[in-house]
């Protein structure tokens, strides 16, 4: 035996050789939580409670602290909203699909789910922001803000209080949460305890969820990021999966900010030709499983893309813009590589 | 933390006292008895041993046997209060609720098989009694009868579903009885029924964990500790499921904020330890693993995982060192000569390596790991009749260990039986298809046999999994010169000669680093 393989087997300990490694989810980092789920597992429509991913800016709150959210700033009137002050607003449910900015190609920081909540339009329309405000910004109760357009909360804004049936979790945002589908999960506040009407909006720190993009002359140039990017992505067979000869079966998902998925073509030899692929659609904000059946019956390495078209038009790019430096809505194509033995 | 996972005796004895009519005795006979009940309902159990051994004195009838011996057992006589049941049932007072208590006596004093017979009795006597059968599974589970145990379990479960401790006690008898599937299928049914009890969710996780069902335990913990987010319990848990199912970064989010000195001592320091080596932390691995060590210097587990990162960090004599000092405290526990066998493999002494594992072979001789180290520590040490005859004890112990059979495919090549070798590098590549060696051990085997277009495929299959394969591109390109693919064996060659220039540096390198502590 190699001596390097050997130490490799080892540094799991030989006792555990037959522990499964496998899981749904991963813990990427404990401080912050970050948990990706694992795509390839996923057997229904809708991310599993348990494994839909968690991106944490901080720790989650105490639980058992009296939860109210305040609605003040540039409004004509001011609220401090319990559970109970909910009720007179109609109870709504959507499916939404929710992705990291920062989720890489082959990441788990996406998921899909059933939510349900109240509308933001109206909690705010209650409040009757003034003229002059331009912004929401929310606040969590674990310390983390973001700002978002007003028209833009009011246009697909949701307070959720639900996900798939079940009440949020408390690493995902309980009792409520912002939740803006169509858009990177930034936005999307958890623990929201104040609302804020205002004219400009809350100062980032530095570089993030930001869009950099290199200039000529060694300049960059700042601005928010877009609504979520079209993309798909192969999720079985996984990454340098070891493939037997015969049928294979090629799935994935696909979803944009954007619009419905019209298309999702994949390739066998690294992008020189196309096929289409069977389109499984779901409503419009959720995602789109798709599937794509070939043969290989010949030994070797097997090159798999994917790339998808929305209704607007978007499609996947080739490869990263060289010139992006922020390392947000990455969206190009995805590629995987089986060996077939 | 958790549900009561055996029998309470006090309900139904109180029962038994309880629903028993007062008979038409002499005053003093009913005065005692009544005393005697009274003391035994207030909690008093020593003074209604008292008085209900005055009554046997005054009327030895079988019932009141059976108050003496049901006070006795409150009391924790039990060896008194075995002897008085069965007076009892001498005297003819031969009941189920007698049966049942002295079937529990028996349980108490771990003496399983009479307290087995007993609530057999009792289940004959009392059908319908869904507590005794409930007794009667546990007794056989603990008895090491889980096929025996799950009628009665799981007939008691259906009849109480929102009970957690009888769901729980079917689960463990399912996984017990091999049953792993099944038992999976019962928590699911638990935890619908008891959705909103986390500390349901807790003790089916730990069953779990328990059985082997890492990720299994690792979603019931989560929800659990999401629930109950104070409870230390459920996260040292968590953090074990989450380190059995190989997620470090979880075991360090599970302990975040957990004091030191919570749980055993050393506890929550060895568990972080052991996340951090496997996230290949290794400087805080091992200072996590040196507070754990002296919060509790005897601990064995301990100096296993210290000299585990020890050997990870390659300080080879650090970790025999700690292991000598483990074996003086736990000279039966056969992970540390094991993990002593490890340590002398990776320092080249293959000698000392297999006395080591020799050593853990007398102290676990159904240990396939160790056989398997045994074995290649033989192989590398040209005893090829010791590494094959290890080898296939290994495949014996365990024939889904992909790593075993590629080995013995290794070795038998090496000693010319070709054709066993090609079968067990069948197999090997069957249960792991990334295992690159094998398909070139394969090529190798089957170059031999003369099968040169399948051993191609082999050689093809190697370098596809591992490009920088140098092996497999000499032998392909000899190969495909032999079939006349010139174009092909030249672009083979050539990668070859590229990849063993690149190699001999990277092996230099090696050396010099290995040679750093003899200097």
């Amino acid at each position: 035996m190699r001596r390097r393989e050997f130490v490799a087997l080892l540094s799991s300990g030989l006792w555990l050789l037959a522990t499964r490694l496998w899981a749904e989810h991963h813990t990427l980092s404990a401080d912050p939580l970050m948990v990706e789920c694992d795509l390839a597992s996923l057997t229904g429509r809708y991310t599993p409670n348990e494994d839909f991913f968690i991106r944490n800016h901080a720790d989650p709150p105490p639980a058992g602290q009296p939860q109210m959210i305040q609605v003040a700033g540039l409004a004509e009137r001011t609220l401090s909203l319990a559970q109970d002050d909910l009720r007179q607003f109609r109870l709504r449910s959507l499916g939404a699909v929710l992705e990291c900015a920062g989720n890489a190609m082959d990441s788990g920081a996406v998921s899909n789910g059933r939510w349900e909540g109240f509308s933001l339009a109206e909690i705010i329309s209650l409040a009757r922001p003034q003229p002059g405000a331009a912004f929401v910004n929310f606040y969590g109760r674990d310390g983390y803000g973001r700002s978002v357009p007003l028209e833009r909360a009011m246009q697909v804004g949701l307070l959720a209080t639900r996900l798939n049936s079940q009440p949020l979790g408390r690493l995902h945002g309980y009792p409520w949460r912002v939740l803006m589908p169509g858009w990177y999960g930034m936005d999307s506040v958890k623990w929201l305890e104040r609302v804020e009407f205002a004219s400009t909006p809350l100062a980032n720190p530095e570089g993030a969820y930001q869009q950099i993009v290199r200039q000529p002359c060694d300049d960059v140039a700042r601005g928010p990021l877009a609504h979520l990017q079209v993309k798909s992505i192969i999720t079985r067979p996984k990454q340098n999966a070891v493939l037997g000869r015969g049928r294979v079966e090629v799935r994935g998902l696909a979803w944009s900010g954007a619009g419905q998925i019209l298309k999702v073509q994949a390739s066998r030899d690294d992008g020189r030709t196309w096929h289409s692929t069977q389109l499984e659609p779901g409503p419009r904000s959720e995602w789109t499983r798709w599937q794509w059946v070939i043969r290989c019956d010949e030994p070797g390495v097997v090159g798999l893309t994917c790339r998808a078209t929305d209704e607007s038009g978007n499609t996947q790019p080739e490869r990263a813009d060289p010139a992006r430096l922020d390392g947000y809505a990455n969206n190009w194509y995805h590629r995987v590589r089986c060996v077939v033995v | 933390m958790g549900w009561e996972m055996h029998m309470r005796p006090a309900l139904p004895l109180l029962l038994l006292l309880s629903l028993t009519p007062p008979p038409a005795w002499s005053q003093s006979a009913q005065d005692l008895r009544e005393r005697g009940i009274e003391a035994f309902q207030r909690g008093d159990a020593e003074v209604a041993v008292r008085e209900f051994r005055q009554l046997v004195e005054q009327q030895a009838s079988g019932e009141n046997f059976s108050y003496l011996a049901t006070a006795e057992f409150v009391a924790g006589d039990l060896p008194r209060a075995i002897e008085h049941f069965q007076r009892a049932i001498r005297l003819g007072y031969d009941t189920g609720s007698v049966h049942y208590n002295l079937g529990l006596a028996y349980q108490k004093l771990e003496q399983r098989e009479a307290g087995i017979r007993e609530l057999k009795a009792a289940a004959e006597r009392e059908p319908g009694s869904m507590q005794v059968k409930y007794a009667l599974g546990l007794a056989l589970l603990e008895a090491g009868r889980p096929h025996a145990a799950l009628p009665y379990l799981g007939e008691a479960s259906a009849s109480a579903p929102r009970d957690g401790a009888m769901a729980a006690n079917l689960v463990r008898a399912r996984f017990e009885a091999g049953q792993a599937t099944e038992a999976l299928r019962a928590v699911d049914q638990a935890i619908r029924t008891n959705r909103e009890d986390p500390v349901a969710a807790a003790t089916l996780g730990r069953i779990c964990l328990e059985h082997g069902q890492a990720q299994e335990a690792r979603h019931l913990l989560e929800n659990a500790s999401e629930a109950l987010p104070q409870d230390t319990g459920i996260k040292f848990l968590l953090a074990r499921a989450s380190l059995a199912a190989g997620e470090p970064g979880e075991v360090l989010y599970a302990l975040k904020g957990v004091d030191a000195n919570a749980g055993a001592p050393g506890e929550r320091d060895f568990l972080l330890s052991r996340a951090l080596a496997l996230a290949d932390r290794l400087p805080e691995a091992a200072a996590e693993i040196a507070a754990a060590v002296r919060a509790d210097p005897k601990n064995v587990d301990y100096l296993l995982t210290s000299a585990w990162i020890a050997q990870l960090e390659d300080e080879y004599d650090r970790s025999i060192a700690t292991l000598s000092e483990a074996r003086k405290l736990d000279p039966a526990r056969a992970s540390v000569p094991y993990r002593m066998a490890v340590t002398y493999f990776l320092m080249m002494r293959y000698r000392d390596a297999a006395a080591q594992c020799e050593e853990a072979l007398l102290l676990a001789p159904r240990s396939d790991p160790a056989y398997f180290l045994l074995g290649i520590a033989k192989l590398d040490d040209h005893d090829f009749a010791g590494a094959q005859a290890a080898l296939r004890r290994a495949v014996e112990l365990n024939g889904r260990a992909p790593l075993y059979r590629y080995q013995l495919g290794i070795t038998l090549s090496k000693v010319g039986q070709i054709p066993e070798a090609v079968r067990e590098l069948d197999r090997a590549v069957q249960l792991d298809p990334n295992l690159v060696g094998a398909y070139f051990w394969r090529g190798q085997a089957r170059k031999q046999l003369g099968l040169t277009k399948q051993a191609i495929s082999d050689f093809e299959t190697a370098v596809a999994l591992e490009p920088n394969y140098a092996n497999a591109y000499y032998e392909l390109g000899r190969l495909y010169r032999q079939t006349g693919q010139i174009q092909k064996a030249q672009t083979a060659l050539a990668r070859n000669q590229e990849l063993k220039s690149q190699k001999s540096e990277e092996d230099r390198e090696v050396l010099e680093k290995e040679l750093v502590p003899l200097r």
